[in-house]
C-alpha cells in the first residue's frame, strides 16, 4: 500500500492517540488556546507554511513529549521558535531549532518511509506549563495540498483556530471545508481565511470513522500545480491523471525476458482475460509485496525492471509491472489510485486530489476484471471489503477517469453452513458441518489454507471451543476459488453435555451463532458508525434426537429487521428431525450517533435470540 | 559479492568459506523437527574480536546466517534490518553487508544478490542509524544467507548471543576472542544444553595509525548450541529475554600495556556495591541528610519506632515528589534540590526518600531493579546492564521492605508490577545481596452477590468488591468501564467506590447488577450462570508442555461468592457437583462449593496460586486448576418456574 499522503500534512504525526475518557469534571491533559496556520504558495511548486499555536499542559505527556511533528519528504521544518511560559505568562524557556531532534520515524508495517520526524522533549517539564510553538515550513511541491483540520491533536480540545492561505491572484485556489467554519475569501487579493472556536475533545469510538475523518477539515488545491518537475494543468481528475501517468511514465519499460514471457503467454491463450489470468498467476508465485513509500510522497513506483531484478514490489510497482505485461501480451489495462481498507477519509469525487493510499490493476470490458497485485493467495479479480464499492481512479495515456469498483451485496458475500447434528445417548451433540464460504467470506479459507497448521489447530480450537464443539477431520476445498467460492467440511463433537434439567434436556437452536456487541455498546454515543461490508450467515442445522425422546418446548420461529441488518429464525420438524434455519444479514453503510442504541438493540435482540434453547424430553 | 561499505575485513576473521548453501536444505519442505516452521535457522554464526584503529581498539563482529524460508509467514525474513548504536559522537559502522537469496530453478542453484542501492537508511531522531532491505527474490523455498560486519567503539558490553529465537535452529555458534587487556564477566542463560563449549589461548595483532602493532595474548572462547526449538511465548512470562538460551559479556577490568595494574570495572557482588555507593550520583547523595534536616523533623514528629518514621517519610514523599516516568539508577540533583522542585527520575526520587530516611536515622539501602526486561539477573555474574531502576529497602523483622514513591497512591512496603517477578540488588555496605523481589501483599480479588429471581422475568441483585495489593493497582488511572467487574450480559450499576487505606493498596466497589431472562426462558425453565462468568475465560495455558518456569510474580487469590435466593414459585431444577484440586506442597489449589440453606443456593469459588514461580513440574496441575476453573465459572444451572 503506498502512503496516504494528506494525512501527514496538516496532522501531526503522533496526534491521532485515542484520548482518556474525560468525564464533565476531568480537565484535559492539554488546550489549545489558539492555532494560527498560513500557507503562503508562491508559485504553482513552492510555498511556506507559517504555524503558530499555543497550548496550555494540565498534564505533560509522556516523558516530557510536549513537541512531536512529521512531515513527508516535501515538506521540511526550516525553524521553530518553541516558548515555554508559566502560569503568569512570563517565558521561562526558549527552544530553538537546533534543540529539535530530526531523524526518520521508524515504519513498523513498511520496510521504508521517507517521512521525518521532528520532536522535543525533556523528562523534567512539569505542568500547569504554557507553550508557543512558531514554525516555519517549506513546501517543496504543491500537488498535495489538501487538507488542514484545526486540532494539534486529537484529545487536546481548541478554543480557536484560523487559516489563511494566500495565492498568487494569476493563479486560482479551489477549496471546500466543513460547515462550521466561518470563511472569507478574496480572490482580487489572492486570500482566503477560515475560522473556528470551541472544538471539543474527540474520543475514538468503536466501529466509528476515523477520527480524522470526523474534524472539521478545509480542503484547498491550485487549479495548477509543478510536482517532480511535470506540471498539472487543471484541477480535474482528467488532468490529476495524466499527472501521475506522466510520473509513472518510462518505468514500464519491460526487459527482453519479461517481453518474450507477456509474448509467449499471448500465443498460447487467444482470450484476453486467459492471458491476463496466466500472467497474474505468473507474478503471484514469483514476486512478495514490500511496503517502500520512496519517492514523490509513495507516488513513484519503483521501475518494471527493478521489480523483476529484486523480485519485489509495492502495490504501484507491482501494480505497474502487472500492466506493463499484460500490454505487452495485447490486453487493454490501467493502473489505478484508490482508497482501500475501511476508509479513513472518503474520496471527494467533487474535489479532485490525491486522497489514495493504494494501487490497484483495471482490465475494462464487458465485465471489468480487478487485480489486486499485493497479494499471492486472492484468486484472479477478486477484490473483497479493502478495494470494492469505491471510487477509483484510472490512470490512462490520456489522463485520469474516475471510476466505480463494483460493490458486493450480502448475498454475495454469504457463508452457508449445513450441518447434521445427533443428539447421542451421552446427551453429547456430534456430527458433520459442511461450509460453503462465497464473495469476500473467502478470505477466512484463503488465509486458512495458506496458515501454519499451529495457528491452523489454534483457530479451530478457539472458534470451535467457543461454540461448544472440538472440530477434527477438518479438510479445506479451494477448488472453486476461481468462482470466488470455497468450501471446508468437519467433523464435530461437543465438548460437554446438554444441560439436562431431570428427564428434559436443553438444546441451543444454533450453537454456531454468536451475535456480540461491539466495544462500548452501553456508552452514550457522539459519533456516527459504520458497517464496512454486507454480509450474509445462513445456517441451515439437522438435529437427530436420541430414540424416545420428543421436542418439549420449542421457541417461536423469530424475523428481526432494522436498518442495519435482519435475523431471521424458523424451526420445524423434517423427516423427524428438527431443522433449523437461521439467517443473519448485516449490511454496509453509516449511520448517525442518534442510531446507535437501536443498533445496539437489534444486536442486542439478536444475539439472545441466536442463543435460545430447545427442550427435549 | 560482498558489497564493501567502508573497509575491508580481514578474510581471516571468517572460518568458514560464505556463499555455500547446501542443495538439500533448498530441496528441504518442512523443518525435520518441528514440521510447522514457517522458516528454519539453518546456521547462525557470530565472531566478535577486537582491531586496532588510529589509537584504540574497536570491536569487530561478524554475523553470518542462513535461514530456510518453509511457508509464507517466514518470508518476514527477507525484510532485513540492521540496527547501528550511538551514543554521543561515538557510532556503530556498517563494515560489510553481504546478502544473496538461493533458489532452486528447475534443479539448478539460482543465485541473486543485492545492490548497494537495495539499501535503505534511515536515522532515527536519537541518532540510531537503521538499515533496512529486502532480499531480493526471496520465495517460499528460498535459502537466504546474510552476512555483515559492524565495527562498533562500545567496548564495554560485547555484544550478547542469542542461540534462541522466533523460528527453530539447527546450529549457532559464537566466538570471542579478547585480548588479555580485558576481563569479561560472562551470564549464561539457558534452559537447553551446550553442545560444544571450548576455550584457548591465541595470540592477536593489532594495527594501530599512529601507534606500532601490538601483539598480545587472546583467549578464544567457542559455544554451539544445535537443535534449539522455537520460543513460543506461553502464559504468565516475563520478558522473553529472561527464557531464550544466550550469552551476555560485560566488563569487569581492564589493564591496558604499560599499566601496573588493572582498572576494575565492576567486579564481585561486593565490589559491585561497594563502586556503585562509591557514585556521587548515588551513594554520595544518600547520605546528604543535613540541608534536609528541618523538613525530616517537621515530617517525622510524634515518629518513634523506625518504622513509624519510615511510614511518615514515604507517606510525605510520595504526595510531595511526582515521577516524571523516567527510570534510571542514578541521580542529577541533591536531595534538596529534588525536595524542593518536587519532581524528577526514579534515581532522584528514591534517592531524596533514601537521605530522609537515613537523616531520621532509619536503616535503608538503594535496590538496583530490571525492569526493561533486558535479561535475568545472573546470581553470581553481576553485570550493571542489567538494572535499570532505583528503588528502596528497609529493614523489617526478617527481612527487607521494599518501597518505592513513583505513584500517589502506592501503599507503603509495595512495589509496583514492572519491578516484581524477578531479583534486585539491596546494596547494603557489608556487600550487595541479591534478594527476590516479591510483592508484600497477594493479588487478591474478593467478589460477593446476592442475587434473585425479581418482578418482569429478572435477576437482580447487589455486589460488592473488594480488590487488594497488585489487583487494586493502577485502578484509579482505568476508565470506569474497565473498573467495572466484568459479567457478561449483567447490566452493572455502580453505586459506590472506595479506596484503601493508607497502608493497603484496596480499593472496594458496591452496585446493583440485573439481568432480563424473559428472552432466555425456554417453557419453564431459563439458564443461570451463577459465577457470571467471572475470572478467566478459557484456560491460559493451552500447551501440553512446558519447559519454562511460570512467572507470575506474586500470589494470587480470586474469592467469588455468589447467593441465589429463589422465589415462591420458582426452583433450582439441576445444580453443580463440587471440585477441590489441589497442588502439590499446598502451592495454590480450586476450591467451588454449592450449598443451600432455605431458599438460598450459595456458590463459592477460590482460586489460590501461593507462589510467585512455578517449576514446569507444576504445569499439569496448573492447567488442571485452571480448566476446573473455566468450566465451573461458564457452568450454568437450571432454575424452574413452578407450575
Amino acid at each position: 500500500m503506498m502512503r496516504t499522503v494528506i494525512f501527514g500534512f496538516f496532522c501531526l504525526g503522533v496526534g491521532f492517540q485515542a484520548s482518556a475518557q474525560n468525564t464533565a469534571l476531568d480537565l484535559p491533559d492539554a488546550v489549545v488556546n489558539y492555532r494560527h496556520d498560513s500557507i503562503v504558495l508562491e508559485s504553482i511548486s513552492e510555498g511556506v507554511w507559517y504555524k503558530e499555536y499555543e497550548v496550555v499542559f494540565n498534564e505533560i505527556p509522556e516523558e516530557g513529549n510536549v513537541y512531536v511533528e512529521s512531515y513527508p519528504w516535501f515538506q521540511s521544518l526550516e525553524s521553530v521558535d518553541i516558548q515555554f511560559l508559566d502560569p503568569a505568562g512570563k517565558v521561562i524557556r526558549t527552544i530553538r531549532r537546533k534543540d529539535i531532534k530530526s531523524g526518520n520515524s521508524l515504519p513498523q508495517y513498511a520496510l521504508f518511509e521517507d517521512d521525518r520526524l521532528y520532536t522535543f522533549s525533556d523528562p523534567l517539564l512539569q505542568a500547569p506549563l504554557r507553550m508557543r510553538v512558531s514554525a516555519k515550513i517549506r513546501l517543496e511541491g504543491l500537488g498535495i495540498l489538501p487538507r488542514w483540520n484545526p486540532y494539534v491533536r486529537a484529545d487536546w480540545p481548541v478554543k480557536r483556530a484560523r487559516f489563511e492561505v494566500k495565492y498568487p491572484v494569476s493563479e486560482t485556489l479551489h477549496s471546500k471545508y466543513s460547515p462550521d467554519f466561518k470563511i472569507t475569501e478574496d480572490r482580487s487579493q489572492g486570500r482566503l481565511s477560515c475560522s473556528i472556536s470551541d472544538l471539543p475533545i474527540l474520543d475514538r469510538e468503536a466501529i466509528g470513522a476515523d477520527l480524522g475523518e470526523r474534524r472539521s477539515a478545509v480542503i484547498i488545491a491550485l487549479e495548477r500545480f509543478s510536482m517532480a518537475g511535470i506540471e498539472c494543468k487543471a484541477h480535474t481528475w482528467q488532468e490529476l491523471g495524466r499527472w501521475q501517468y506522466q510520473l509513472m511514465q518510462g518505468l514500464d519499460l519491460l526487459p527482453p525476458q519479461l517481453r518474450g514471457l507477456a509474448q509467449e503467454t499471448a500465443s498460447a491463450h487467444s482470450d484476453p482475460l486467459a492471458r491476463a489470468r496466466a500472467l497474474y498467476a505468473g507474478m503471484q508465485q514469483s514476486k512478495r509485496y514490500v511496503s517502500i513509500q520512496k519517492g514523490i510522497g509513495g507516488y513513484k513506483p519503483f521501475s518494471v525492471e527493478e521489480v523483476e531484478s529484486n523480485g519485489y514490489g509495492d502495490c504501484k510497482a507491482l501494480s505497474l509491472y502487472m500492466v506493463a505485461l499484460l500490454k505487452e501480451a495485447g490486453v487493454k489495462a490501467y493502473t489505478a489510485l484508490i482508497l482501500s481498507g475501511d476508509s479513513k477519509f472518503t474520496v471527494q469525487q467533487d474535489f479532485p486530489s490525491f486522497n489514495f493510499n493504494h494501487m490497484i490493476v483495471c482490465i475494462p470490458g464487458k465485465d471489468t476484471t480487478w487485480l489486486e497485485c499485493t497479494s499471492n493467495t486472492h484468486p484472479f479479480g477478486y477484490m473483497g471489503s479493502f478495494t470494492e464499492g469505491r471510487p477509483a481512479l484510472l490512470i490512462t495515456e490520456t489522463g485520469g477517469i474516475m471510476v466505480n469498483t463494483p460493490s458486493a451485496s450480502p448475498m454475495r458475500n454469504t457463508k452457508s453452513r449445513l450441518a447434521q447434528l445427533v443428539v447421542g445417548a451421552d446427551n453429547r451433540l456430534s456430527g458433520q458441518e459442511a461450509v460453503l464460504c462465497q464473495g469476500s467470506r473467502i478470505e477466512l479459507p484463503i488465509e486458512l489454507e495458506s496458515a501454519l497448521e499451529s495457528d491452523k489447530q489454534n483457530w479451530l480450537s478457539e472458534v470451535y471451543g467457543k461454540r461448544g464443539f472440538k472440530a477434527s477431520g477438518f479438510n479445506l476445498d479451494m477448488s472453486d476459488i476461481p468462482r470466488f467460492q470455497a468450501r471446508y467440511a468437519s467433523t464435530l463433537a461437543a465438548l460437554k453435555p446438554l444441560q439436562s434439567a431431570g428427564t428434559r434436556l436443553l438444546m441451543p437452536v444454533n450453537p454456531f451463532s454468536i451475535i456480540e456487541l461491539p466495544e462500548g455498546a452501553k456508552n452514550p454515543r457522539s459519533s456516527p458508525f459504520l458497517q464496512t461490508e454486507s454480509t450474509r450467515d445462513l445456517d441451515s442445522l439437522y438435529f437427530t434426537l436420541p430414540a424416545g425422546k420428543t421436542i418439549k418446548a420449542l421457541p417461536a420461529d423469530v424475523t428481526l429487521q432494522s436498518p442495519f441488518g435482519m435475523l431471521t429464525q424458523t424451526m420445524k420438524m423434517e423427516e423427524g428431525r428438527l431443522l433449523v434455519v437461521q439467517e443473519w444479514i448485516q449490511l454496509k453503510g453509516a449511520w448517525p450517533a442518534e442510531q446507535w442504541k437501536e443498533y445496539v438493540a437489534f444486536l442486542q435482540s439478536a444475539g439472545v435470540a441466536a442463543k435460545r434453547m430447545v427442550i427435549v424430553e | 559479492m560482498a558489497l564493501v561499505l567502508a573497509l575491508q575485513v580481514n578474510s581471516q576473521v571468517v572460518p568458514f568459506a560464505t556463499g555455500y548453501v547446501d542443495k538439500a536444505d533448498l530441496e528441504m519442505k518442512s523443518c525435520p523437527t518441528e514440521p510447522d516452521a514457517a522458516a528454519m535457522v539453518l546456521y547462525d554464526y557470530g565472531i566478535a574480536r577486537f582491531v586496532g584503529r588510529t589509537r584504540e581498539l574497536e570491536v569487530l563482529v561478524r554475523y553470518h546466517k542462513q535461514v530456510k524460508v518453509l511457508k509464507k509467514e517466514g518470508l518476514a525474513e527477507a525484510d532485513v534490518q540492521i540496527v547501528l548504536e550511538s551514543s554521543g559522537s561515538s557510532i556503530e559502522r556498517l563494515v560489510t553487508v553481504e546478502a544473496v537469496t538461493y533458489n532452486l530453478v528447475e534443479g539448478k542453484v539460482e543465485r541473486s544478490a543485492i545492490k548497494k542501492t537495495d539499501l535503505l537508511e534511515q536515522i532515527l531522531p536519537n541518532g540510531t542509524h537503521v538499515l533496512r532491505f529486502g532480499m531480493p527474490n526471496a520465495r517460499v523455498g528460498s535459502v537466504l544467507e546474510i552476512i555483515y560486519t559492524i565495527s562498533s567503539p562500545f567496548i564495554y558490553h560485547l555484544p550478547s548471543w542469542y542461540f534462541q529465537g522466533e523460528y527453530p535452529v539447527r546450529s549457532s555458534e559464537y566466538t570471542v576472542i579478547i585480548p588479555e587487556y580485558f576481563d569479561y564477566k560472562l551470564g549464561t542463560s539457558t534452559y537447553f544444553d551446550f553442545s560444544e563449549v571450548r576455550q584457548k589461548q591465541v595470540q592477536e595483532t593489532y594495527h594501530f595509525i599512529e601507534l606500532p602493532d601490538l601483539k598480545p595474548q587472546a583467549l578464544s572462547a567457542y559455544w554451539r548450541m544445535e537443535n534449539i526449538p522455537a520460543f513460543e511465548r506461553e502464559a504468565f512470562m516475563g520478558p522473553s529475554a529472561n527464557y531464550l538460551a544466550h550469552l551476555d559479556f560485560e566488563l569487569a577490568s581492564y589493564k591496558m600495556p604499560g599499566a601496573e595494574i588493572s582498572t576494575v570495572v565492576s567486579g564481585d557482588w561486593s565490589t559491585f556495591t561497594k563502586d556503585a555507593l562509591k557514585q556521587e550520583k548515588l551513594g554520595m547523595l544518600i547520605e546528604d541528610s543535613r540541608a534536609l534536616s528541618d523538613f525530616i523533623q517537621q515530617v517525622t514528629a510524634g515518629a518513634i519506632t523506625p518504622e513509624e518514621k519510615a511510614k511518615a517519610i514515604y507517606h510525605h514523599l510520595r504526595s510531595h515528589l511526582k515521577w516524571n516516568g523516567v527510570s534510571g539508577l542514578y541521580a542529577d540533583k541533591k536531595p534538596k534540590s529534588i525536595y524542593q522542585d518536587g519532581t524528577g527520575n526514579i534515581a532522584e526520587l528514591h534517592v531524596t526518600l533514601l537521605a530522609m530516611l537515613h537523616g531520621a536515622g532509619v536503616e535503608a539501602w538503594p535496590v538496583f531493579v530490571n525492569t526493561n526486561g533486558k535479561g535475568v539477573n545472573y546470581a553470581d555474574v553481576p553485570l550493571i546492564g542489567d538494572y535499570d531502576y532505583l528503588a528502596v529497602a528497609v529493614r523489617d523483622t526478617g527481612g527487607y521492605v521494599f518501597l518505592d514513591i513513583s505513584d500517589p497512591d502506592r501503599a507503603y512496603g509495595t512495589l509496583p508490577q514492572r519491578c516484581l517477578g524477578g531479583q534486585g540488588v539491596v546494596l547494603a555496605e557489608d556487600g550487595g545481596k541479591l534478594v527476590p523481589l516479591l510483592q508484600k501483599e497477594k493479588f487478591l480479588e474478593i467478589f460477593r452477590a446476592k442475587v434473585k429471581v425479581g418482578n418482569f422475568a429478572r435477576l437482580e441483585g447487589t455486589f460488592t468488591r473488594e480488590l487488594y495489593g497488585v489487583a487494586a493497582e493502577g485502578y484509579a488511572s482505568e476508565k470506569e468501564e474497565e473498573r467495572l467487574p466484568k459479567l457478561g450480559a449483567w447490566d452493572i450499576t455502580l453505586l459506590q467506590e472506595k479506596q484503601g487505606t493508607i497502608d493497603q493498596n484496596k480499593r472496594t466497589q458496591e452496585g446493583m447488577m440485573g439481568r432480563d431472562i424473559a428472552w432466555d426462558l425456554v417453557g419453564d425453565i431459563v439458564l443461570v450462570e451463577p459465577l457470571l462468568g467471572m475470572g478467566f475465560k478459557e484456560n491460559i495455558f493451552s500447551a501440553e508442555e512446558r519447559i519454562y518456569p511460570i512467572d507470575i510474580g506474586f500470589p494470587i487469590k480470586y474469592i467469588y461468592q455468589v447467593e441465589l435466593e429463589i422465589p415462591e414459585g420458582w426452583a433450582v431444577e439441576e445444580t453443580m457437583a463440587p471440585v477441590y484440586i489441589n497442588l502439590p506442597g499446598a502451592a495454590g489449589r480450586f476450591r467451588f462449593l454449592v450449598s443451600k440453606e432455605a431458599n438460598t443456593v450459595t456458590f463459592s469459588s477460590t482460586l489460590s496460586l501461593e507462589l510467585d514461580r512455578y517449576g514446569p513440574e507444576y504445569y499439569k496441575g496448573l492447567r488442571e486448576l485452571f480448566a476446573a476453573f473455566v468450566e465451573k465459572h461458564s457452568a450454568s444451572i437450571l432454575l424452574k418456574k413452578l407450575p
